[in-house]
């Protein structure tokens, strides 16, 4: 005679695969067939926008790229909408990583996003102004990578030509280039952009140099590290902040061109939706099991 | 804190411009009072200085009546020691727009130097001009310090009102007389007199720790239940009843990482643990180094128990240095070999969720310990036993209950209760202020705190 | 000795970093400079170790056919194969331009008379080409644009001109050169743009974005399905304070998403709330908590009260 399970045990005998599935399903599906939700962008979110339009033609920035392919999906997209929000401001910019991971990834992103344009004149669904191909060593400079983590953030807080040997990473001197030659530590940049998977990145940033050199940070992180970074952002160490996923969708739309943090925005939306039927699930489960178990016993 | 003000008075030529020029008079400008500052240290409670490594040395300046025309800031060096009084100084000759050659070479007024013109020779901050380096170029009054970085020596600066042309780091004239500051020398002082609340801080613990290492050697210190810590026995006797090895997966940073270090700390009690109860110990390890070091721990602690004959050093293992492969390659250890008790004690990511998950499909008694406080809620909720923070630095000292190491622990105690009654004042302090209570009012977190 | 010595020079150099934080001298700070200097050697250096480690910690297990040794020759190929890749090959043997410019005796009246200039070019036919704004390649050239060379070629406006030759993949040298060209000039233009190896190499880089990256981003994405996983089995409101904090996270999950702000505007302001005011006070703690426990415990290890990570007993 086989045993007749209750409808919670059979709940919690659950096999995982099946979640494992439905969650599959959620990611996959809402890329084929997109739902379009209003997206409206978090006040801190906001802040990091208003502080790269604050600056001005020519002005200097720093873009910290720490990341590893792993963290693209959330990282990427805000990376192409600042650096779009970024080269229609026309200010100069000086790219650097920490992450030994990080610089192919680094390249190939400079060779699609800064040495192009991203939007130019006439680019269908953007209304905002063009930007333009920018180039190497005159526009912009990859210094490279370094190994050192905090002990390069602290010797780029001093002297950051000596960090790099004078050098960007195709060996072109910093000192031929005039607005990297009055850049010499990281106070002399007018902001410093953070694209940060983890760690070394935004939160060593803060702790070890902003406060030293009084400089202006913006940071995008991980949707797990925003609690992390959160208590920075109020203390006003960090500009703003820009939440993962769902806040690189965000800037997309502050930006004006939504691309694929928009459409990653909808299996966000899928995706939090299964984890929530999950939890609601499980404790229907519990409570109906252990109700049963009282009567029984 | 020493600073030097400096008041000085500069004529527009009124006096002399009487005696020659009688006519000119009514329009001859009025004197200006310049205020300048000259900084090279700082005060243990005021922001306001410069850093004083013998390096750096700060200049602001106001004028009254307040005066919007830039200033122009030349830097010169002179002989050590040299001791030279402020005063004002004609950089052009009357109505002229050339820097003359009495002012850019004073140390040589008898040789023959030519004059300079900014108005078609930019000056960019950097610039040498005959003795004089430019340092900054100003609009308007500068009331907060400009800092200028030098090597060690005798400096003197001259603040140059100056009418700015249409290409950058040009001028084209220069109204009114300039001022030469006192001789000055950045000051290498010994001690940053703004962290002095960094150095009270460690004082605090010092003398905490010498107090409580006193006590520890005459009483039992008493330290808390940490049940994670008290359930690896436990797990560790069921690993053994079940015939099923342990994994203590020691972290993902490398070996100077501190919660590494604490993590090799405890490891070798587990070692020593898992030696008296003749269980299988198998170490995972991100980087070559710590697997070399936790190696050598697990030997000790197998050599603790006696038992140094038992212990093989291939269950201490490198995996890899790169995280997720890291975590992929656990996974594998643990849903092949199927250990019976989980330790995950270090620093953690992301794969932390992913290491305890599997963990719990396998059925295995999971303990985690970390300080990175965004991978807590994965630990505690796919594990049996979580050490939150600082329980995992507390770990090695409430295992071995050495009196040294209690008492670092409870000076530890009596850090957090020193930070939380500062927390608490200064945020009265602050609640008062923002109500406008005085002398609340005056009081700023930035000029106690560095 | 053994640990006397380590545990001295510990001492030293710890102490020696925490004097300097509060000494401002000049002569201090450049000494720290040159430890953080030595710092970074070190840790550029431990790669290296850490490589030479490897290899003495796996070729034993492989020799020895212990459990799982195939896995072992799969990580020894791996990193031999990156390394290889990885070395700039070339420098061995020298560099050389990838292509030159070779002027043709001119002027060709035909184009003189038209006011253009002609451009041959000797490439393959992956071979991109940006001759000013044309971007081509000699698929959609001109067969003949002249008698002097049966060579492709292009008509271009006369003036200071940029060339530039590469491959349309990465990891290729790329050959760029400017010319003056007056109407009627002819030159020829020949680029082979070889492949490159090391860091920016053609292998490396395929590895790298074919490989690498996307087995880091499958692993990465895998949270998703164990937070699913975990959701399910393990955020059970057991009691009052397992309750609270499952609502918690349904209200912050919901208002992380873009759908909780188009639900209510309410949510977001809760969820802001939430994390902010309420679970702030306990983040921070257990944050200084966490900073108080390892100044205890680094202070532990540079005073030698610890001692075990040396591998001598406590």
């Amino acid at each position: 005679m086989s045993e007749h399970l209750h409808w919670s045990d059979r709940l919690q005998r659950f096999d995982r695969r099946w979640i494992f599935l439905i969650m599959g399903l959620a990611i996959v599906v809402p890329l084929y067939l997109p739902i379009g939700f209003p997206i409206k962008p978090r006040p801190m979110t906001k802040a990091a926008f208003n502080a790269v339009e604050e600056l001005k033609p020519n002005d200097v920035v720093l873009v910290s790229m720490d990341l590893d392919p792993a963290s693209t999906a959330e990282l990427e997209p805000y990376y192409r909408a600042v650096i779009l929000q970024l080269k229609r401001k026309n200010v100069k910019l000086a790219f650097t990583t920490l992450w030994y991971q990080a610089p192919p990834l680094v390249e190939r992103w400079l060779r699609e996003t800064v040495d192009v344009p991203i939007a130019p004149a006439g680019t269908p669904g953007y209304d905002g102004p063009p930007d333009r191909a920018y180039v190497r060593n005159v526009d912009y400079v990859y210094l490279g990578f370094r190994e050192g983590k905090q002990n390069i953030m602290l010797g780029m807080g001093a002297d950051l030509h000596h960090v790099f040997d004078g050098k960007t990473d195709d060996g072109t001197p910093l000192d031929s280039i005039p607005w990297m030659k009055t850049s010499r530590s990281l106070g002399d940049f007018k902001l410093m952009v953070l694209v940060s998977a983890g760690s070394p990145g935004a939160k060593e940033y803060v702790q070890y140099v902003q406060n030293r050199y009084a400089l202006r940070m913006v940071a995008v992180t991980t949707a797990v590290s925003t609690t992390d970074l959160a208590p920075y952002y109020q203390s006003g160490q960090l500009l703003g902040i820009v939440a993962g996923l769902s806040g690189s969708a965000e800037y997309e739309v502050l930006v004006g061109k939504p691309s694929i943090g928009v459409e990653g925005a909808d299996v966000l939306n899928a995706g939090h939706g299964v984890v929530i039927i999950a939890i609601v699930l499980g404790n229907l489960a519990y409570f109906a099991g252990r109700r049963r178990k009282r009567k029984s016993s | 804190m020493k600073r030097i003000l400096v008041t000085l008075v500069v004529l527009g030529g009124v006096a002399r411009a009487e005696e020659i020029h009688p006519e000119i008079v009514e329009k001859a400008p009025k004197s200006t009072q310049w205020m300048v500052e000259m900084l090279f240290d700082q005060g243990f409670f005021s922001g306001r200085g410069v850093e004083p490594d013998g390096r750096h040395i700060g200049i602001s300046w106001t004028r009254d009546p307040a005066v919007p025309t830039p200033v122009l800031v030349l830097r010169s060096q002179l002989p050590d020691g040299t001791d030279v009084k402020g005063r004002s100084i004609r950089v052009v000759d009357q109505g002229g727009t050339v820097l003359i050659p009495r002012f850019l070479y004073p140390s040589t007024p008898k040789v023959y130097h030519s004059a300079y013109d900014p108005s078609v020779n930019p000056l960019p901050v950097g610039t040498k001009i005959g003795e004089w380096t430019v340092v900054a170029s100003v609009d308007g009054d500068a009331p907060d310090p400009i800092v200028d970085e030098v090597d060690p020596g005798t400096y003197v600066y001259a603040l140059v009102p100056a009418v700015r042309g249409t290409r950058p780091d040009t001028y084209t004239g220069f109204p009114g007389d300039a001022v030469v500051t006192w001789s000055v020398s950045p000051h290498a002082a010994w001690f940053n007199r703004r962290r002095w609340f960094h150095l009270a801080l460690i004082a605090i613990i010092a003398g905490s720790l010498f107090g409580f290492t006193w006590l520890a050697k005459r009483k039992e210190l008493f330290v808390r239940r940490l049940a994670g810590v008290d359930a690896i026995e436990d797990a560790v006797g069921r690993s053994t009843e079940m015939g099923r090895p342990v994994l203590y997966v020691t972290g993902v940073e490398e070996t100077q990482d501190i919660q590494t270090i604490a993590s090799l700390l405890i490891l070798g009690h587990v070692a020593k643990i898992a030696a008296e109860y003749d269980t299988d110990i198998r170490v995972a390890n991100a980087f070559p180094l710590t697997m070399v070091i936790a190696e050598e721990v697990v030997r000790q602690g197998y050599a603790n128990a006696g038992r140094a004959d038992a212990h093989r050093p291939e269950n201490v293992m490198f995996i890899t240095s790169e995280q997720f492969a890291f975590a992929a390659g656990v996974n594998g250890m643990i849903l092949r070999e199927r250990p019976a008790t989980n330790i995950y004690f270090g620093r953690f990511y992301a794969e932390s969720l992913m290491l305890a998950e599997t963990g719990f499909l396998t059925g295995a008694v999971q303990i985690a310990g970390t300080g990175e406080l965004t991978q807590l809620p994965f630990f505690i909720s796919a594990c049996d036993f979580t050490l939150l923070g600082e329980e995992l630095f507390a770990c090695s000292a409430y295992l071995t209950r050495e009196p040294n190491q209690l008492a670092l622990l409870k000076a530890g105690d009596v850090m957090k209760v020193v930070i939380a009654v500062l927390v608490v004042g200064f945020t009265v302090c602050a609640t008062l202020a923002a109500d406008n209570l005085y002398p609340f009012t005056r009081f700023s977190i930035e000029d106690v705190l560095p | 000795m053994k640990k006397t010595l380590p545990v001295a020079f510990g001492m030293f150099v710890g102490c020696y970093m925490v004097a300097e934080y509060f000494i401002p001298h000049h002569a201090v700070r450049d000494l720290s400079a040159h430890v953080l200097e030595w710092g970074g050697v070190v840790a550029a250096s431990a790669y290296v170790i850490g490589g030479i480690n490897l290899v003495q910690v796996t070729w034993p297990k492989i020799r020895r056919r212990e459990p799982d040794w195939g896995f072992k020759v799969v990580l020894l190929g791996s990193a031999l194969v990156m390394a290889l890749v990885g070395l700039p090959w070339r420098s061995l043997y020298g560099t050389h331009e990838p292509g030159y410019l070779d002027p043709l005796p001119g002027p060709d009246l035909a184009a003189q008379k038209n006011n253009k200039a002609i451009v041959f070019v000797d490439a393959p036919d992956d071979v991109v080409l940006t001759l000013g704004s044309i971007t081509t390649s000699t698929k959609h050239m001109l067969a003949s644009c002249s008698q002097r060379s049966p060579l492709p070629c292009v008509f271009v406006d006369p003036g200071e001109l940029s060339l530039k030759a590469g491959r349309s993949v990465v990891g290729y040298d790329t050959f760029e050169k400017k010319v003056n060209l007056a109407a009627g000039d002819m030159v020829t233009l020949a680029a082979n743009p070889g492949m490159r190896w090391g860091a920016d190499g053609r292998f490396r880089t395929w590895i790298y974005d074919h490989v690498f990256a996307p087995c880091n981003a499958t692993m990465f994405a895998l949270l998703a399905f164990f937070v699913a996983s975990a959701a399910f089995r393990a955020f059970r409101a057991r009691n009052v304070e397992a309750a609270l904090l499952l609502g918690s996270a349904i209200i912050v999950l919901l208002a992380q998403a873009p759908i909780g702000r188009w639900l209510t505007t309410s949510l977001p302001h809760l969820s802001d709330w939430i994390l902010d005011i309420l679970s702030n006070g306990s983040r921070r703690a257990i944050i200084m908590g966490a900073a108080v426990g390892a100044i205890a415990t680094g202070l532990r290890v540079i005073l030698g009260i610890e001692r075990s990570h040396l591998g001598g007993d406590s």
